[in-house]
């Protein structure tokens, strides 16, 4: 596969609310409606449904990769360009590391059942809380000082 | 000529009412300036929705879908989604709304159609009593904007009073945020969806801007599913957009307003100034006048 590994491709990632990415990347797995899909340069063009699963941006072109959780959608890679449009978007990017504690926190007490006792947080379900919990991890193996104890 | 008092109270008055109408500014600047940055953002979200949109109804490949369908019982009834303000004080802004709803009841009764509103705004509550209309609902769970909850919320009852055949058409009659510049009262056609990716698909900023067609893409999964999904985010986004719309036409209308007032009131103002200095001097002339006279009369 001589080629594909090292070259970058645009990525952009769209709410209806704010553009949260638009970078060049050397990978991304996007959760699709049926599985985890991974994106490199020269991927063929193609149309998917998303679900509801983590979505890893690596490689990133002078900063740490990305991780956000996605709640349904599109993704639409033409010509080394990838769209992802995402209605309801969850991440550690651009929040600081209180907010991102509280909110692993969060989740690691909904996963462990014990959602009652902090009932006057605003709650999640557990499928998120699990996805938060997850990506906490990715994004504490790949850069511990985003998440740090 | 007023006496002085009288002048007095109506350049106070004057003051006041520029006061008011200040703050209203500034607070309507502000809110547009929230409601503006959320439109900007969501732009790039609706142009690639639109080019998605744009790439299904030009597939060579045939999709059959419900919502794409011709409905197999033709219902005479249209729906309509009126947004217009709360409060007033905003210009043409909800007099334009209302031109628009005149229009599709005239309409209506001409092609011998039930019109069933769903009203946002006291005002326009106001007005549709005046014409002596029931709204069938009316969106009272939130203030401007809706959530994406409340959105999609919307958007599924309207999807599904048309699949089951209940409505024919579902209208938005909205302030359309074109530019800073511009904002016009219009009636984005949501249902039939066909309808609605015209609209979305002839804005300028939508042609597909690759040469590749759908036919060229991978799909997965299939076209039917992905044009349900596709279909239910555009009419969803759609519906949550039109009221941020309306919502960033209302506040720069309001804006432009009260600045108006605001410079009006100060023109007032200094115009009563001038008239309350020149009757003091015309009274001190006055007084004067009979103290002179006053005196000579003594004196002869």
């Amino acid at each position: 596969m001589v080629g594909l590994s090292r070259g970058k491709f645009r990525v952009v990632l769209l709410t209806p609310k704010a553009k949260l990415l638009d970078a060049k990347v050397g990978s991304v797995v996007v959760p699709a409606h049926d599985g985890q899909m991974g994106i490199l340069r020269n991927h063929c063009p193609t149309l998917a449904a998303l679900g509801f699963g983590i979505m890893q941006v690596r490689e990133i072109v002078e900063r740490s990769d990305a991780f956000y959780i996605i709640e349904g959608g599109f993704v639409r890679i033409s010509e080394n360009h990838v769209t992802v449009l995402a209605y309801a978007v969850t991440t550690f990017e651009g929040k600081d590391t209180e907010a991102v504690e509280s909110m692993i926190s969060h989740a690691q007490s909904v996963v462990a059942g014990q959602e009652y006792i902090r009932s006057q947080q605003e709650s999640i379900d557990q499928r998120k809380a699990a996805f938060i919990t997850q990506m906490a991890e990715m994004a504490s193996v790949e850069s511990p000082d985003v998440v740090g104890d | 000529m007023a006496n002085t008092r009288q002048i007095l109270q109506h350049r106070n008055a004057a003051a006041n009412i520029s006061k008011v109408t200040r703050t209203m500014e500034t607070i309507s600047a502000v809110r547009y300036r929230q409601y503006y940055n959320q439109w900007a953002e969501g732009l790039a979200f609706y142009d690639t929705l639109a080019q998605l949109a744009y790439l299904m109804v030009t597939a060579q490949t045939h999709i059959e879908h419900p919502l794409l369908a011709e409905p197999k019982t033709k219902s005479k009834t249209n729906a309509l989604i009126v947004i217009g303000s709360d409060r007033g004080l905003c210009g043409a802004y909800n007099s334009e709304v209302f031109r628009q709803i005149d229009t599709h009841v005239r309409m209506a009764k001409r092609f011998g159609r039930e019109l069933k509103i769903y009203a946002k705004g006291k005002k326009v509550l106001g007005y549709l009593e005046h014409l002596k209309i029931k709204p069938e609902g009316v969106y009272e769970d939130f203030s401007e904007a809706p959530s994406a909850e409340q959105a999609n919320k919307i958007g599924d009852f309207f999807i599904d009073e048309y699949t089951k055949g209940n409505i024919a058409r579902l209208g938005i009659v909205y302030n359309r945020f074109f530019s800073p510049a511009s904002q016009k009262a219009q009636t984005l056609t949501v249902l039939p969806v066909v309808d609605l990716i015209d609209d979305l698909t002839t804005r300028a900023t939508v042609i597909w801007p690759w040469e590749l067609g759908f036919d060229d893409f991978e799909l997965s999964p299939s076209p039917e599913d992905i044009f349900e999904t596709l279909a239910k985010m555009i009419i969803h986004t759609s519906v949550a957009g039109c009221f941020v719309e309306a919502a960033v036409s209302e506040h720069l209308s309001r804006v432009v307003c009260m600045r108006n007032a605001s410079d009006n009131a100060d023109e007032m103002i200094k115009d009563l100034t001038r008239d309350y200095n020149r009757a003091r001097q015309g009274q001190i002339t006055v007084e004067l006048l009979d103290i002179v006279s006053g005196v000579e009369a003594a004196k002869g």
